[in-house]
């Protein structure tokens, strides 16, 4: 065990590579180059005017992006088709079509800055710890320039916070809670998914129009952050703006499969409202079970964030419910309608919000890589933050940057009746909520929270 | 097995003083083991993520192999418990989690020190083993196991919700900043010169100080009184009893020492990753380390570490795999191999308890003594004909 003290933190004799000036921090991601062992050669398409950092200079002509998404466990039914929506991405960056031929002036369709992008996908099975295994494979092993996936908050922050460390970007695809952009978020991390805050914030003034003012709510949650923070944004949201009046608020464990204890204990409340804070199976279940109590008949029932696999598991039990959901192939537009035929050509089948989300996320970081003009990642982020945009069929949006969060509509859904789904057809679109009534101040409510840390 | 490794002067008399004799000797001395230990550790990242061919066979990167390290150390410390002792503990998620957590929220409010947030949860996950090791051992066999898993799924729950101010709930405790290494090495940054070509990082470099003392303590353990009366337990606890040991506090003492061991590994966990996933106190945590323990054979010293080492290839290498195909060709024999790693790990999990009860170190042993025979079947041979052409 060599215990030479000389010269500390230069890592550049490792790499045989020059012109590597600075050292510290971002030591881990640069070193290891992989299963290849050429050090020197390479060397890119020759931006060397930014010092190394994560895994930038690129080497070689490919860039790697790393898709990190639920292929097990009980989201790997989105995974899949956030998976199927990266790669067509991928596609279209190389040989072009869908947005960018037509929504996206910043991209060629021929690569991304002369570099041809590569992909590599990972399992995070829902699971922070081995989503972080997984993307920091990609990062040490593949030398992933930036790193995209989501469907848990929980792997969101924990991956993003690791990409921070590495000096690798991340751009969220679904995760829904205040947090992500709010007290753990990072400089290296940007989401263009709303948050719990502005689903509270756009269905409130629904509800209050549907079913009327001065009733009273009741509220049951899934005891973890997300869940929380969803019930308290509600909470908030439907005293303040809908003016009804909260019975009570009951958590439930995470992963509860019977609910009629705490269903009972709602419907014997005299409330008018029934909110179920649950996502993903928990939400399929407490809605199934609620429905099957009879519960519909007496209350009006509100989901605040619905998923796909959740509307395919309750199947006729969302029939007439209230949600948010993060895109829709039914919304109007120019930028959806293309998005929902390029990949109904691609794969034959319509695509899900967390595709949208997934397809959107990478062009949008290809893009600034473009405006940038080189992959040097403070360069990119510097691009992204205050960035406007109105090219992913969610109308007029700002990537904030103070927070790094998204200014955008939120659509707000009916479930349909059993009779009219369809295989990908599971909403019907209420309103699209603009922008301008949601959202917060950069030093107010989430937001306020938030310390970016570094570009470097 | 475990009596063969620990005592391997039984069998120098057959061997006779070949080469392979003198190598037995030496084997079973704690400064060998130790010794060869260091060296493995010490080329261990280099094969894995850097040397030419080798690293691209096997697809590996640096912080796999620091992350095989730590849980390395922690299935040491569960073998002395479940191999040595013969407890089964399914609550060790919570001395592996408590100690990250510990790590974890020290760094944050107190000192960012590795050695600090080394020492801390390491004497967080001993207090914690002592008093569950208190009421748990108050039962044997599967009562025993079933305590141990209640009680690491009530932290489990506690750190979710009741004490998420303190852990920061499900999206599990970020913003730790580990600080340097005595002040002046930033554990993230690489080893200059020899030392960066095979160790890599600094990190990599303390974490296996702690493992190859790990190794030498609980070699030393082992190969002790003391070890010997865990192991008697293991055969048969009644019969120790009534030679006149203490076997409950033996039994609480094997459980505290196997929780400093997942304390240590927690410990570091927690400084490799600079965050605390909430799955670190969850059942499946406590289910990965019996899988990895009795993959690579319980009841043997380095058993687990190569269960360690495999399961968490598969668990990471393996299930990046996109295609599999037959080597230098392009045919593809199945497609989204990766996907079903799930299912590889359980078949060899099965066909390895199944063939080989005794694990993959089971293997090497049965190799070892094959070619032991071999060897001196072959002298034998050897001297009978040397005798024959002198007569």
């Amino acid at each position: 065990m060599a215990r030479d003290n000389k010269s500390l933190n230069r890592r550049d004799v490792l790499k045989a590579t020059g012109a590597v000036g600075t050292a510290g921090l971002a030591g881990l991601a640069g070193c290891t180059g992989g299963g290849d062992d050429s050090g020197g050669g390479g060397g890119g398409g020759g931006d060397d005017e930014y010092p190394a950092l994560g895994n930038y200079p690129i080497e070689g002509d490919t860039a790697t992006f790393g898709f990190n998404v639920p292929q097990s466990g009980p989201y790997a039914s989105e995974g899949e088709d956030e998976l199927r929506a990266y790669e067509l991405a991928v596609k279209h960056l190389n040989e072009g079509g869908g947005w960018v031929d037509s929504q996206f002036d910043d991209l060629s369709g021929d690569g991304v800055l002369g570099y041809t992008i590569d992909h590599v996908d990972g399992d995070t099975a829902t699971d922070a710890d081995q989503a972080r295994q997984s993307a920091s494979g990609m990062i040490q092993r593949d030398d992933a320039i930036m790193i995209s996936g989501g469907s848990s908050s929980a792997v969101a922050i924990a991956v993003q916070g690791l990409c921070q460390n590495e000096k690798v970007m991340f751009m969220c695809c679904l995760t829904h809670s205040n947090d992500t952009t709010g007290t753990d978020c990072v400089r290296y991390s940007f989401r263009e998914m709303f948050n719990a805050y502005m689903t509270g914030q756009a269905l409130a003034p629904v509800v209050r129009d549907a079913y009327g003012e001065d009733l009273q709510f009741y509220q049951l949650y899934a005891d973890y952050s997300w869940g929380q923070t969803q019930q308290a944004s509600m909470e908030q949201f439907m005293t303040d703006v809908a003016g009804w009046e909260q019975v009570e608020s009951v958590a439930t464990p995470l992963g509860t499969s019977d609910y009629s204890t705490y269903l009972s204990g709602a419907q014997s409340s005299g409330a008018d409202v029934l909110i179920l804070n649950h996502y993903g199976l928990d939400g399929a279940n407490s809605m199934q079970q609620a429905i099957d109590a009879g519960i519909d008949e007496e209350m009006e029932i509100i989901v605040p964030l619905y998923n796909r696999p959740m509307a395919e598991a309750a199947g006729g039990a969302i029939e007439g419910i209230y949600g948010t959901v993060a895109w829709d192939s039914q919304i109007d537009n120019t930028p959806s309608q293309e998005f929902t035929q390029a990949f109904r050509d691609e794969y034959d089948r319509t695509p899900s919000g967390p595709a949208q989300l997934a397809y959107a996320q990478t062009l949008q970081y290809a893009a600034a890589v473009e405006r940038a003009g080189t992959f040097y990642p403070p360069e990119v982020i510097r691009q992204l933050e205050d960035y406007e945009y109105d090219n992913i069929g969610m109308g007029a949006e700002t990537m904030r940057g103070c927070d790094h969060q998204a200014q955008r509509d939120v659509p707000v859904v009916q479930g349909l009746p059993a009779s009219e789904q369809s295989e990908g057809t599971y909403f019907n679109i209420v309103n699209i909520t603009s922008r301008d009534d949601l959202g917060y101040a950069c030093d107010a409510g989430p937001a306020a929270e938030c310390e970016l840390g570094s570009y470097e | 097995m475990s009596e063969k490794d620990a005592n391997p002067s039984a069998k120098d008399a057959l061997v006779g003083g070949s080469l392979f004799g003198r190598w037995e000797k030496l084997r079973g001395r704690e400064g060998t083991v130790v010794g060869i230990t260091a060296i493995l550790v010490a080329v261990f990242p280099y094969l894995f993520a850097r040397a030419p061919v080798v690293s691209g066979i096997l697809q590996g990167y640096q912080s796999l192999a620091t992350l095989i390290l730590i849980w390395g150390i922690f299935a040491i410390g569960f073998d002395l418990l479940l191999g040595y002792t013969g407890l089964l503990s399914f609550g060790h998620a919570a001395f592996w989690g408590g100690a990250a957590y510990a790590a974890g929220i020290v760094a944050k409010n107190v000192s960012g020190d590795p050695i600090v947030m080394v020492v801390s949860g390491t004497l967080f996950a001993v207090l914690l083993a002592w008093v569950l090791g208190f009421l748990s051992l108050r039962r044997g066999g599967i009562y025993f196991s079933i305590l141990t898993l209640a009680f690491a799924q009530m932290f489990y729950y506690m750190a979710a919700s009741p004490l998420a101010f303190l852990t920061n709930g499900e999206n599990g405790l970020t913003g730790v900043e580990v600080g340097s290494f005595l002040g002046v090495i930033h554990l993230e940054s690489d080893i200059p010169s020899v030392g960066g070509m095979l160790l890599g990082t600094w990190l990599y470099a303390f974490v296996g100080v702690f493992f190859v003392g790990a190794v030498a303590v609980a070699y030393r353990i082992l190969n002790s009184p003391y070890g010997m009366v865990f192991r008697a337990i293991r055969e048969n606890e009644q019969r120790a009893e009534f030679v006149g040991l203490n076997v409950w506090r033996y039994k609480l003492m094997a459980f505290i020492i196997s929780g400093a061991f997942a304390g240590i590994a927690g410990s570091l966990f927690t400084i490799h990753g600079a965050y605390v996933p909430l799955q670190s106190l969850f059942w499946t945590e406590s289910g990965d380390i019996v899988v990895m323990t009795v993959l690579g054979g319980a009841g043997s010293m380095f058993g687990p570490v190569l269960g360690v080492g495999l399961y968490l290839y598969i668990e990471n290498i393996v299930s990046t795999i996109q295609a599999l195909t037959i080597p230098f060709t392009d045919i593809v024999l199945i497609r989204d191999f990766g996907f079903y790693w799930h299912l590889l790990l359980g078949l060899v999990f099965v066909v390895v308890v199944w063939v080989v009860p005794d694990g993959l170190w089971g293997i090497l042993n049965r190799l070892r003594e094959l070619a032991v025979e071999f060897g001196s079947k072959a002298a034998e041979r050897l001297r009978s004909r040397s005798k024959g052409g002198g007569r």
